[in-house]
This record gives structure tokens, C-alpha cells and sequence, in this order.
């Protein structure tokens, strides 16, 4: 269901382009009327049913900040390649049988980005972006010392489609525009383990031990929108 | 314009299909202030309702603490173990009303060590009694509101044997025979050499009868009726309420003395019930034993009552405090003899193997119980109550009243912990030295005997007050823990040591884990939240 969705957007992003574009020509190879330069700040939402996300999430979702910088590195007729790196940072938060209990997660990845020129103003691009999440999982349960929390580094994977609209009427070819973006995809996660002990001080003599709350991946369909700066 | 409405249709509609989405139930679900906890010999269990499930916490060396789940039936309606701490039962509702093939019939678990079985059952019944031989579970619905159906058979026992998996006859239910009375309380007896040879009864209380089941055929179709005592003292229509069963076997070369004495709650008479032959002329089918009814006028309405073995032969013990007496009942000719006391006890129980230091023909018993704070406990010996009645009670004066009595298990059975009706402390009461140590506590002290007999935990619920008590030694260690108590419990670790399991209430519960051999804060180990673990 949440992948239609995204399909579907995707699908009328580029039935739109194509129908405006058509009455355009080009003055160069659309792959280098394309931004160089993009600066990306946005929303990432993910659709998580890994079952560990169940303590600090009521509905399955993780949403995050987004921010990234792409450059392109390569362009030939409509097609342009780019590069560069995103940071998705947000998190979830829930009670957990009536304890407070939340789940931070920072997102690196170095995204390779295929675009697909239809206009100046706007293209449709597919993205593979790799790199790793610091998952950082926190509880806090009235018989513990300190709050309970377990952070792991986990590798990450992203596969995804989108489309990029330059919006008013300024810019234009090697100007600065803004752009709204939009992308939807599937993301992978590395599995994090979810053993929340006790964040005592180092010197604390207090013996603790810990609980299992089983192990989590965050994985599952995503949808992305934000705004970007580029030229 | 319009393209980019129908883009943020699309995106808006994506992320409200997602929205619809929701975790299980459980974590919605707070596990209660106080955990429902119970020890066994080698692990602690919590029951956790919400998720269906008892937590099986075990200890290990280091005072490191693991959890496994065992699934258990839906409303949890009554739990119980079995009193070697082997077993843990568990009496479920179930789902109710069922609305699909997935909700659950009513059902009793048996947690047996880390395995689980399930009986299933056709009704929900809000009471449980358990067999101390460790055969038999019954399920009743007594006269409690919980866990009670639109139309609900009081009258209705379902009996589980252990001994054999569930299966279509297994268990059995059974309808005792009313005369208007509900079951109240359920006695499993020890086997009794009846004229048709070794059995085991069940003796069921109601409100103004006794019966007696035959466990041994039970599960036979057409199955042996019961047999229902009316009770009655004979002066007129009055319904007596039974307050308590005991059982005697007589003398094991015999198969037709064995009985059943009923103290009652509204009437001075005790009830003994021989367990004879069938009269000539039973039904063929029927039971191949029948009581011989006896009434006996003790005076006042007892509060306790015993089979013992005097000089005189075999007696019930009856106390009777509203005159301050004992009185001794031959159950073959009902006549009594009133034992002067020197406090008005309400408890007794025969500690003739502890004492004696051979086999003894008769039996020391252990008075407590009194409202004189300084009448403490009494030592009756039964030997001397035929010939000097008068000299046969030892009293051991305390500065408090006895409330509630305690064994330890071997290697000291000769010790009783004895706490005062105040709670304000306890003695360890040494019954061999006839010796009461006093220990005072700043507060209501709850006891737990460690089952190899070695030390005592006291805890006072809901504070952090927990101390161990060498037994040998009486040399309490003070214990310091983060949080309020709710159940301590020694149990067996898997590297032969023993661990003291202090479960804690509030949040999603805590647990501290002490080296029950030698006590220490220092090297306990806390857990938290451990009813949120194993949840995937």
C-alpha cells in the first residue's frame, strides 16, 4: 500500500514534466541545464514493522530531519550523475507499558544520484545511498538507577526515485533556484541490538544488569520531501 | 497548480496509510503497581497478565539474572504453587466473549521448570486448590464474582491430574451433589486404607455441607457419586458452616477407622466422619466406603482442631477459646476431656516428629495463637493428658502475642518462626531446646524461608528494609536496595549456589539479585524493566 503511494507520485511528477517540457527546447544538453550544486533540507518519514520498533513507536513511523548536499559530477544529454551526503536525524518516542521510552537515530549516507532531465526546471532522478546509522535506544523505567539506553552503529542502505520542481520564476540556467524535492523508496538497515542497560557515571559502584528488549532494523518504505538551494 | 495539489494528495495520503498502522496491544498496557511474583526452587516468576505470558526469571553465578517466557491463559483469575515450589499454577478466564477461533477457552497452566501445559477448560472458575501430594489441581468457582460467566454451576469442580496430559478426559468436571450450599474450600487427603482399598478423597467445604469425593474414580463413567454430609447439630433445622477439615488415617492396619473431623463456624459440636464399609445393600456402582456420622459437644464453637495420639488413644484436639480450654474428643465414643490451658490459644499443630527424639506413641503440640500478648506458645504434651492433664502444657512466655507460625525445612526443622500478631517482630522459636529467639523489626516484617533452611529473608513491603538471618547463627545482615520491595525469594542457582530474587514493584518492575550464601549489597546486581524484555 505504502509503496503505491509512492509509485504513484512518482508517476504523475513525470507525466507533468513531460507535458510541460514538451513545449520547451533546450538551449544545451538538459543533463547540463541541470543544478551542479544542491543544498537539501527536508523530511524523511519511514514506515518501520520491524517489530522492535514497537516500544518507542504507537504507528510503525520514524520521522527525521534531512539534510544533505549533492554535486553533480557528470552530464550527457538528459542524463546527469551526482553525488554527496545526507544526515537524517530524528526519532520516535512512545510509552512503553507505562514507561517513557525513545529511539534516536542519525543517518549518514553517500548517495549516487542518476537524473533525468525533462526541463531546466525540473528533472526525476533514482538514488542509491549507503552508509551507516548511530541507532541510539533510551527507557526510562522507575526501578532503574539511571535511564536505560543502548546505542550500536548499524550499516544502511537506501534505494529510492524522486523528482525535483524549481519553483518561482527566478533562477534559471546556473542561477540559484529553490527546488522542491520529493522522493519515495525503501530503506535497509543493519539489525541494531536493543540491550538497554543503566547510563550510570563510570565511578558508580552500582552492579546492574540489563534488559532485552530483542533486537530492531530499520528498514521499511520511505518517503522524503524537502526544499533545496541549488545552481 | 493542479499538478502539484495531486502531489500533495498523493504524498498526504501515503503517510496517513502508514499512520493506520499499530503495535500489539501489550505495550499499551501497564504491568500494574505491585508483581504478581512467586518463587520456586529454581527460579522467581512474575506473571505478567498483560502480555499472557509468566516471566521466569533465573539466577546465575555472579548474581547475573536471565528471563525466559512461558505463555499463559488470557485473565489471569487465580495462581498458586504446589508446596514443594516445584510447580507454579496459573487459572486463566480466558477471552471472553469469544469472538473468533483465536480467542482462548479458559484454561490452567502448569509452569513446571521452563516448560509450560495448558489444560483447557470449558467455563471460567475464579478458584484454585492444589493437591500438596502434588497429583491434583481443582478448579472451583466458589463463591467469588471473578472471573464468573452470565450463568456460572457453583457447584461445578474441575479436576486436573497432573500426573497425565491434557487431553479429552482430562480434565474431568464434576457436579457435587447441592443442597443449596456452594464449595468453599477444597482438602486433598493423604491416601486413606478405606474397605475398598488405598484412596484419595477430596473433601469439599460449602456453606453447610461436607462432601466427599473419591479422586481415585473420578474420571470413571458413569462416574462414583459423591457423598454429601449434611450438617446439622441435631436440635433443629440450622445449617452449620464448616471452618475446617482434618484427616486421619487410623491405624494402618486397618481399612475401617480412618476419619474426618469438621469444626464448624456457628456451632459448638465437632463432626467426625469414620470411613467405613458400604452397607449391605449399597448400589452396585456406588462407593465402596461410607460415613459413620459423630457429633460431639466440645463446649464452644472451637477455632482449631487435630487428630493426635494420646496415652489415652487416638483424640481430636479441640480449642476452644471462649472457655480457654483444649478438649480431647475419643472419636469412637465421643467422650471428651477438657485440658485447662493457661491462655485462651486458637492454634495448634502437632510437632511430635521434631521433638520426639524416637518414634513416639504420642504427640507433642504447639499451642499459639492467644490474645495475652505474654501466653506466647504452649508445648501440649499428649502423652501425659489421659493421667495428669493438668501437667502436660509448657508454656513459653513472650512479649508478644503469636500471630502466624512458620516452618523451616531441614537441615533445622526443630526451629518455627513465630510472628507476633503486631508484626512488630519475630521469634525463631527452637522446639527441641523449647528456646524463642526475639528479633525486632522497625517495621510489619514479612518472612521467607530460604527452602534449604539456611536463613530467613525479612522484608517489610513497600520500603526498602530487607535483611537476611543466618538460622544457625541468628545474625541478621542488613540489605540495602534502590526500591520498595514487593516478594523475596531464595532460589537455587544453576551453578549450585543460591540467590535471593528481591522482585521490586512500580514502572515495568525491578529485581535485585543478592548471593544468598553470603549477603552483600555491594555485590548485588540490579535489574529494571524486566517485564519490557522478550516481548518480540
Amino acid at each position: 500500500m505504502k509503496l503505491a503511494f509512492v509509485v504513484t507520485a512518482l508517476g504523475i511528477t513525470l507525466s507533468a514534466a513531460t507535458a510541460r517540457a514538451e513545449g520547451e527546447r533546450p538551449s544545451r544538453p538538459m543533463g547540463e541545464a541541470l543544478p551542479v550544486w544542491t543544498g537539501e533540507i527536508g523530511y524523511r518519514a519511514s514506515f518501520v514493522t520491524d517489530p522492535g520498533l514497537n516500544p518507542f513507536s504507537p504507528d510503525d513511523q520514524l520521522g527525521q530531519f534531512s539534510m544533505g548536499a549533492e554535486r553533480a559530477v557528470f552530464a550527457r544529454g538528459r542524463f546527469a550523475f551526482a553525488t554527496g551526503l545526507f544526515w537524517d536525524v530524528g526519532g520516535t518516542s512512545a510509552t512503553a507499558r507505562g514507561d517513557d521510552a525513545s529511539i534516536i537515530v542519525h543517518r549518514f549516507t553517500l548517495p549516487l544520484e542518476a537524473r533525468f532531465g525533462f526541463a531546466p526546471w525540473l528533472y526525476a532522478f533514482t538514488r542509491a545511498s549507503a552508509g551507516a546509522a548511530l541507532v541510539r535506544a533510551e527507557v526510562d523505567d522507575f526501578t532503574a538507577p539511571a535511564h536505560l539506553i543502548h546505542s550500536s552503529w548499524v550499516p544502511v542502505l537506501d534505494l529510492s526515485a524522486g523528482g525535483a520542481y524549481r519553483i518561482g520564476n527566478g533562477g534559471g540556467e546556473g542561477k540559484l533556484g529553490v527546488w522542491v524535492i520529493a522522493e519515495g523508496g525503501y530503506g535497509w538497515a543493519g539489525r541494531a541490538s536493543l540491550l538497554l542497560s543503566p547510563d550510570l557515571a563510570s565511578d558508580d559502584p552500582r552492579r546492574t544488569g540489563s534488559v532485552d528488549l530483542g533486537t530492531i532494523s530499520l528498514h521499511g518504505a520511505f518517503l522524503r520531501t524537502g526544499l533545496a538551494l541549488a545552481f | 497548480m493542479r499538478t502539484k495539489t495531486r502531489l500533495a494528495a498523493v504524498t498526504l495520503s501515503a503517510i496517513a496509510a502508514a499512520a493506520c498502522s499499530s503495535r500489539p496491544s501489550v505495550w499499551d498496557q501497564p504491568p500494574g503497581d505491585a508483581p504478581r511474583a512467586f518463587g520456586l526452587t529454581s527460579a522467581a516468576i512474575v506473571v505478567d497478565d498483560g502480555a499472557h505470558r509468566a516471566v521466569s526469571l533465573h539466577a546465575h553465578a555472579d548474581q547475573v539474572l536471565t528471563a525466559t517466557s512461558l505463555p499463559i491463559g488470557h485473565n489471569v483469575l487465580a495462581t498458586a504453587t504446589s508446596p514443594d515450589a516445584a510447580r507454579l499454577f496459573v487459572l486463566a478466564g480466558g477471552d471472553a466473549p469469544r469472538r473468533s477461533a483465536k480467542d482462548e477457552y479458559p484454561s490452567l497452566t502448569v509452569i513446571d521448570g521452563g516448560s509450560a501445559v495448558r489444560f483447557t477448560m470449558a467455563e471460567p472458575l475464579g478458584n484454585l486448590a492444589v493437591d500438596p501430594v502434588g497429583r491434583w489441581a481443582a478448579a472451583f468457582a466458589g463463591s467469588g464474582g471473578a472471573g464468573q460467566a452470565f450463568v456460572q454451576n457453583p457447584n461445578e469442580i474441575v479436576l486436573f491430574d497432573l500426573s497425565a496430559p491434557p487431553g479429552p478426559t482430562n480434565p474431568v468436571s464434576r457436579t457435587i451433589r447441592s443442597f443449596g450450599g456452594v464449595p468453599r474450600r477444597l482438602t486433598f487427603t493423604p491416601t486413606l486404607l478405606l474397605p475398598g482399598g488405598p484412596r484419595r478423597l477430596l473433601v469439599v467445604e460449602t456453606d453447610q455441607d461436607v462432601t466427599l469425593l473419591d479422586l481415585d474414580h473420578v474420571s470413571e463413567s458413569p462416574p462414583r457419586p459423591e457423598i454429601t454430609v449434611r450438617l446439622t447439630n441435631g436440635d433443629g433445622a440450622a445449617q452449620l458452616e464448616p471452618a475446617g477439615v482434618v484427616v486421619d488415617d487410623g491405624d494402618p492396619t486397618r481399612s475401617d477407622d480412618a476419619r474426618v473431623a469438621v469444626r464448624t463456624s456457628n456451632d459448638t459440636n465437632v463432626i467426625t466422619l469414620q470411613l467405613g464399609p458400604a452397607p449391605a445393600g449399597a448400589p452396585a456402582g456406588g462407593n465402596d466406603f461410607f460415613p459413620t456420622i459423630n457429633l460431639t459437644d466440645v463446649g464452644g464453637i472451637p477455632s482449631d482442631i487435630a487428630f493426635v495420639r494420646t496415652d489415652g488413644g487416638l483424640r481430636v484436639a479441640a480449642l476452644v477459646p471462649t472457655s480457654g480450654d483444649a478438649v480431647l474428643v475419643d472419636p469412637t465414643t465421643s467422650i471428651t476431656e477438657p485440658v485447662s490451658l493457661p491462655a485462651a490459644y486458637t492454634r495448634l499443630s502437632v510437632v511430635t516428629d521434631i521433638v520426639a527424639s524416637g518414634a513416639s506413641p504420642t504427640d507433642v503440640a504447639l499451642l499459639w495463637g492467644a490474645e495475652v500478648a505474654s501466653s506466647g506458645v504452649a508445648f501440649w504434651t499428649l502423652g501425659q493428658s489421659a493421667g495428669q492433664p493438668y501437667r502436660s502444657v509448657e508454656v513459653l512466655g513472650l512479649a508478644d502475642s503469636i500471630g502466624t507460625v512458620a516452618d523451616v525445612p531441614s537441615p533445622h526443622p526443630e526451629l518455627k518462626l513465630l510472628q507476633s500478631a503486631a508484626a512488630s517482630g519475630f521469634y525463631v522459636l527452637d522446639l527441641r531446646a523449647r528456646t524463642a529467639a526475639p528479633l525486632t523489626t522497625l517495621g510489619t516484617a514479612t518472612l521467607a524461608v530460604a527452602p534449604d533452611g539456611q536463613r530467613l529473608w525479612a522484608f517489610d513491603p513497600g520500603t526498602t528494609q530487607l535483611a537476611s538471618v543466618d538460622l544457625a547463627t541468628l545474625h541478621p545482615v542488613p540489605l540495602f536496595v534502590d526500591h520498595a520491595v514487593s516478594g523475596a525469594f531464595d532460589v537455587a542457582r544453576d551453578d549450585g549456589g543460591r540467590a535471593l530474587v528481591a522482585v521490586q514493584g512500580g514502572g515495568a518492575f525491578g529485581a535485585t539479585v543478592f548471593d544468598a550464601l553470603a549477603p552483600d549489597s555491594a555485590t548485588a546486581r540490579a535489574y529494571s524493566a524486566i517485564v519490557l524484555g522478550g516481548l518480540q
